[in-house]
């Protein structure tokens, strides 16, 4: 036995790992470590500013919301007579839980933070020209998502407040002409907000929509390595200067600077939880999520008719014509500028865009 | 000329109700010239259930000339006050009648032994009559809203009478109680919050047996609904020294029309906003009795500071986003034993209410100690936080240094390739 241990002690272990790779997989240590050596002192791109870490930032809050949420589901229950008392076993008996529910509520508010940041600087800084249409396309995509991760996460405490903006917001999908209807029941999976939605909610939630979210973001980033960043300005030749391995040590500052404001915000401000949804006590106040309220405030601001066209119609053609703009920016905007200083109509029209949706965001949260 | 005038009058008369009969299924001559009445009469509840004009007035409808409105025709005419009421109790106090719209028949009966009854008895048609309260020809069900006599209603329209100086000369009564009610707690609730389980003028006075209730009968009229608060006066000292001395019972603390939410500043008050008397206003100082009172006020401000603290703390723990439902549970289970207390005080017994406080102080202080803990808790989350953040600001500290390093250095290599 002790030969036997003294054997395998002599062993060099690593050397016989090293050659073991070698030989089967053709796989080098040295090659390997060199190239990436190599690509760690590699110049990111020719243009780089803070202006671009909003997209990490976007996908570092992202993750910390994956972690965070798939932590909570272990404890939620998806079904409306115990959603609810769910949340508050996570939050008063599951040791910190609290933190946990917290960070995944300031992680979602900064990450809509963060997208609408990051829409914008792709705007202002013409980043969907050519030759990125198509990655704008998927931006558009995964922006659709972002709004779909917040509708449906808003639901799950199942408290009274989310369960009448649930309500409200999906009676109003059944004012769109013709498949109004069909879309409000696949939605709400029947008639009203119960159980069928919570449990439909619940599985875009944590499957469908991170499945998408992750394959679309995939994709994103693949393409924005293949296409390099935007030279909206003129480069400064002190650029070149950083390196893949300074931007991952930013990255890393970055993680730590996140988590001090989430924990932050976690302790001084945590997540509440308010009454459990009652179908038959409408709140006095429904106020949505903050980021559905343009949504919710486009609709209310038309009348309830025009000729022959109800508010529903109006609101599908009006936010059709927005989406649908939106895609075709690529193609309306023929200027050949990246500099927003130099693209005068695109940069009016995006403040104004962007007074607009502040204004859309804020009215009403007071009531 | 004259002549050829009254022609044209009976031609238009006939003209128009040949016109309005081929509405109706016969000729009906009274709404020729009585329209406006009519019109009001439409919205009625006799309207509803087919009861015509001849039914009060008499008369025959069916004749178009004056000569329907004949003493032959049995035509009364203009119903004098002195009538009403026994013309409404011709169907009113008719069973068999009144067993088809599940009403009452008692009315005239008990209005004849009214105040307002007894005096029209003896001549005085300036008292209310049946149609002073139920409006003459657009009668309506007393449950509906629109109707005078609809509980929300019924303080301003007994007001209408007794709120005149002038109309009210003569009876030497006051005329400030719907001022008075108005601004009491039972008016308060039920002018201003359509509170229709709050007493308005007749579930003190009655209806139609309207009259003041008298001195030894007030703890019954209270009691209807402050039941518990009879009982524990009826066991109490007071009870006995009301009868004897005559005193208005309820009535001597907390006043009558203007009665307000008792507080415990009626125990060392002399004399209380809502009109009454505090203790202070029957015993002096040095009495044992207000000595009685002051230990009562001890005992429920303690029990009454207890709940307050522990709502406070509560509420600063529901800030910090701590869950409180539990402890809410236990304040309102200890608030709903305080309010217990009001009614026992009129027993007038310290260890009766001192049973009561206790359970509130136990339920409180509870509280207080569930939420203590969750303050420490936020304490001590907040010094993990700090930690925390010293730690996170060290290492990214350590990292900002080390990125400059790498930056010149980077440079270095950059430059060599």
């Amino acid at each position: 036995m002790k030969k036997i241990l003294k054997k395998l002690v002599d062993v060099e272990w690593k050397e016989l790992l090293k050659t073991g790779l070698e030989k089967r997989f053709n796989f080098s240590f040295e090659a390997q470590g060199a190239r990436i050596r190599k690509f760690l002192i590699t110049p990111v791109a020719e243009q780089f500013s803070w202006l671009n870490f909003f997209g990490i930032v976007i996908c570092l809050l992202f993750v910390i919301l994956l972690i965070t949420g798939l932590s909570l589901a272990l404890y939620y229950k998806p079904i409306a007579d115990d959603a609810h008392l769910s949340i508050k076993y996570i939050m008063n008996s599951i040791p910190s839980g609290w933190l946990i529910r917290s960070i995944h509520h300031w992680a979602s508010t900064l990450l809509f933070i963060f997208v609408f940041l990051h829409f914008w600087r792709i705007y202002f800084t013409g980043a969907y020209k050519y030759p990125r249409e198509l990655l704008w396309f998927i931006g558009l995509a995964n922006l659709a998502l972002v709004f779909l991760f917040g509708f449906t996460g808003y639901l799950l405490p199942w408290s009274n407040n989310s369960y009448w903006s649930t309500q409200i917001m999906t009676s109003e999908i059944k004012d769109i002409p013709l498949i109004g209807d069909y879309i409000m029941l696949f939605i709400r999976g029947g008639e009203g907000v119960g159980s069928g939605t919570l449990t439909r909610f619940f599985v875009s939630h944590i499957v469908i929509l991170p499945g998408l979210f992750l394959a679309i973001t995939g994709i994103h980033i693949w393409m924005i390595f293949r296409q390099g960043l935007t030279k909206w300005k003129s480069v400064s030749p002190k650029n070149y200067r950083y390196s893949v391995s300074v931007m991952l040590l930013d990255i890393n500052i970055l993680i730590f600077v996140l988590f001090a404001l989430l924990i932050s915000l976690s302790v001084f401000i945590p997540a509440g939880l308010g009454d459990i949804a009652d179908p038959l006590r409408m709140p006095a106040k429904i106020i949505p999520a903050w980021f559905m309220m343009p949504i919710y405030n486009l609709y209310k601001f038309f009348p309830r008719e025009i000729f022959i066209f109800n508010r529903g119609t109006l609101f599908a053609m009006s936010s059709s014509v927005i989406i649908l703009l939106l895609v075709l920016l690529p193609f309306l905007d023929r200027n050949e500028q990246y500099n927003p200083l130099k693209r005068s109509v695109i940069a009016v029209i995006g403040i104004a865009g962007l007074v607009l949706l502040l204004f859309l965001i804020s009215y009403g949260t007071g009531r | 000329m004259r002549g050829l005038g009254i022609k044209a009058l009976i031609i238009l008369i006939l003209i128009l109700a040949i016109k309005t009969g081929s509405a109706s299924a016969g000729i009906y001559s009274c709404t020729i010239c009585h329209s406006n009445i009519n019109s009001q009469y439409s919205k009625s509840v006799h309207s509803e259930i087919g009861t015509t004009c001849t039914e009060c007035h008499g008369g025959d409808p069916s004749d178009l000339t004056f000569s329907a409105m004949s003493r032959a025709k049995g035509y009364k005419g203009k119903i004098s006050r002195a009538s009403i009421p026994l013309l409404c109790a011709k169907c009113h106090s008719d069973v068999k009648m009144m067993l088809q719209y599940r009403e009452y028949v008692d009315e005239y009966a008990i209005y004849r032994d009214s105040e307002h009854g007894k005096k029209l008895r003896q001549g005085d048609y300036k008292v209310a009559v049946c149609t002073d309260c139920h409006n003459t020809h657009d009668i309506k069900k007393a449950s509906d809203p629109n109707s005078p006599a609809y509980k929300l209603n019924v303080p301003k329209t007994c007001a209408r009478c007794h709120s005149d100086k002038k109309y009210m000369e003569q009876y030497k009564i006051p005329t400030n109680q719907f001022e008075k009610y108005k601004e009491s707690v039972h008016g308060r609730h039920v002018l201003e919050q359509g509170d229709m389980r709050a007493p308005a003028c007749p579930d003190c006075h009655g209806t139609h047996g309207a009259t003041p209730p008298g001195v030894k009968d007030i703890h019954n009229v209270c009691g209807r609904c402050h039941s518990v608060q009879r009982e524990n006066l009826l066991r109490s000292p007071h009870f006995e020294a009301m009868k004897n001395k005559k005193i208005k019972e309820c009535a001597v603390c907390h006043g009558s029309h203007g009665v307000q939410e008792a507080t415990i500043a009626l125990f060392t008050s002399e004399k209380a906003e809502n009109g009454g008397k505090g203790c202070l206003g029957c015993h002096k100082a040095s009495s044992v009795e207000y000595g009685v009172a002051l230990e009562l006020v001890k005992t429920i401000k303690e029990a009454d500071d207890a709940v307050n603290i522990a709502t406070r703390l509560t509420q600063k723990a529901r800030e910090k986003g701590f869950d409180t439902d539990e402890e809410m549970n236990k304040i309102n289970i200890a608030k709903t034993i305080l309010l217990e207390i009001g009614p026992v005080t009129h027993s007038l017994s310290p260890d009766i209410v001192k049973e009561n406080a206790e359970n509130v102080i136990i339920n409180a202080v509870d509280v207080q100690d569930m939420v203590k803990a969750k303050l420490v808790e936020w304490r001590d989350r907040r010094v993990t936080l700090v930690i925390n953040i010293l730690v996170f600001l060290i290492v990214i500290v350590l990292l900002a240094v080390k990125r400059r390093r790498m930056m010149k250095n980077g440079s270095k290599d950059m430059d060599k390739q």
